[in-house]
């Protein structure tokens, strides 16, 4: 094949893939905690195309990566009691079968032992690595530092951490992250408030996200056109060769 | 490409749920004792390309990955126990609760539900009922021909016979408690069951127990829907199912597009 429609071609590609990222963050509009993600180009430059293309346009570009926007999302006014949203950096710590996931997302539930759990039923973790038991019949106040207090006593710090480097932070569905080796361990994120009655919002910019489907979606059509017009030069080219020959 | 337009069509079934769920708040912004119910979403799987922090050659390390998420899902529709606004009614039959607790009925099967109505009426017998006919747990019943009913804030329930002066006293209200209302399972007629999930019922006298709640005579509690916020939810909601519509649209073309290549 030729450059063009190889180079067009892979761009093509990286358009679709990120069409996947777009409609998976409108998808998620509505999912609270979530936040959005953006894809990450890069050039590729193999081997293999540097003696095909003979270093001239040897550079493809491709979706490389994802990087996810930890912009803060709106605080939504809910009421209830059990609904807690951080604001600013920091993740709430549950405690999965799996190990610990980190979540945005404040729906919290007290469970029939008092256990306080989030709404999946994992236990919201306190700062030492605990669950954190209630009275359950009675109310319970979360402070902006974390301090769950019930009947103006203390009963646990729910635990607000945060990672050196959120961006390798890997999404495992359910609105939980997961942390691995690049991220970082945990550290108590001190700057965080804590807001009760409230849930935050997903981070998904519509106004934006409808831009870039536009850009999207013309940038597509531009690819394909140029990969016809890459075959349709190859083959005027092989009629006009084969007519010199005959 | 299969992938956006399946994280799209999951969009458009959430947001299509989420106003199923907006109507039948809205239906019930009149009900007495109902509560709201907001679903709640969650982003569904990632597909994982490139692993985070996978090494791209011997120095580096790819820092985010690239992980493809398939779209959302609703995960619950919880019910919101926020009191609702006092509606004055003369009727000395009808009862608030300040307070976090519920009304115990048997209902017709003989097993016990919680209500937050509590508009009652005395059946033939004089049992105090719910406006189904079924009868409060404990049962109270009053002399057809008892005057001036008080309910007390503790639940105490006293009348006067004609030409009586002494008023006697015809039973308590209990109240129940839950650990976690918004596990309860609607029944519908305003009535709850407890769950797994809520917790077993703790039953205590109103004005009691932390939280229970004391009794209020001759109001009722009207529903926590608000209207303003429900019709901004509806906005948004329908805002956002367009948006995914969009994005089918948007993958259809672009298979189009694709598609066209081949047939050139």
């Amino acid at each position: 094949m030729d450059k063009l429609s190889i180079l067009a071609a892979s761009g093509l590609r990286g358009r679709l893939e990120a069409l996947d990222v777009l409609a998976n963050n409108l998808a998620n509009s509505a999912t609270s905690g979530f936040k959005a993600d953006n894809e990450l180009y890069s050039t590729y430059a193999g081997e293999a195309s540097e003696s095909m293309m003979g270093g001239v346009m040897s550079a493809l570009p491709d979706v490389k990566g994802r990087w996810t926007n930890f912009q803060q999302g709106t605080l939504e006014l809910t009421g209830n009691p059990q609904d807690v949203a951080i604001a600013g950096q920091g993740f709430f710590t549950v405690k999965s079968p799996t190990g610990p996931l980190y979540s945005r997302d404040g729906h919290m539930k007290v469970a029939k032992d008092g256990s306080l759990t989030n709404a999946d039923g994992y236990p919201m973790l306190d700062s030492s690595g605990k669950g954190i038991t209630l009275v359950a019949s009675q109310a319970f106040e979360v402070a902006t530092n974390g301090q769950v207090r019930q009947g103006g006593q203390a009963v646990g710090q729910l635990a607000v951490v945060k990672f050196d480097k959120p961006d390798a932070l890997e999404k495992t569905g359910y609105s939980y992250f997961k942390a691995n080796e690049t991220t970082g361990k945990p550290v108590p994120a001190t700057d965080a408030d804590i807001h009760q009655g409230k849930i935050e919002a997903s981070n998904v910019a519509p106004a934006e996200s409808a831009v870039r489907l536009v850009s999207l979606m013309r940038q597509a059509e531009f690819l394909q056109r140029a990969i016809t017009m890459g075959a349709d030069m190859s083959k005027r080219a092989i009629e006009d060769v084969g007519r010199v020959g005959s | 490409m299969i992938r956006a337009l399946f994280s799209a069509a999951s969009g458009m079934t959430a947001q299509q749920l989420n106003v199923d769920n907006i109507a039948h708040n809205l239906a019930n912004a009149n009900t007495a004792g109902y509560k709201t119910r907001r679903a709640q979403f969650q982003d569904l799987l990632y597909q994982s390309m490139i692993q985070p922090g996978a090494s791209a050659g011997q120095q580096t390390s790819i820092p985010t990955g690239l992980q493809l998420g398939l779209g959302t899902r609703a995960s619950s529709n919880e019910i919101l126990f926020t009191q609702g606004n006092f509606a004055a009614t003369e009727n000395p039959m009808d009862v608030v609760i300040q307070g976090r607790g519920f009304f115990q009925v048997r209902t017709t099967n003989g097993e016990l539900a919680y209500t937050r109505a509590g508009s009652f009426h005395t059946d033939r017998d004089g049992n105090m009922v719910t406006s189904d006919g079924d009868p409060l747990e404990p049962q109270i019943t009053i002399p057809s021909d008892a005057q001036s009913i008080t309910i007390a804030p503790d639940g105490t329930v006293s009348y006067k016979q004609p030409n009586q002066t002494a008023s006697q006293i015809a039973g308590q209200l209990q109240l129940a408690l839950f650990a976690n209302p918004a596990g309860l399972d609607g029944l519908g007629k305003n009535l709850y069951k407890p769950t797994d999930a809520s917790g077993d019922p703790q039953v205590g006298q109103p004005g009691g127990q932390e939280g229970i709640g004391a009794l209020l005579q001759g109001y009722t509690e009207q529903s926590n829907v608000s209207v303003v916020e429900e019709f901004i939810n509806l906005i948004v909601s329908q805002r956002a199912y367009e948006a995914n519509s969009k994005v089918v649209k948007a993958a259809d073309e672009m298979y189009q597009q694709v598609n066209n290549l081949s047939t050139r």
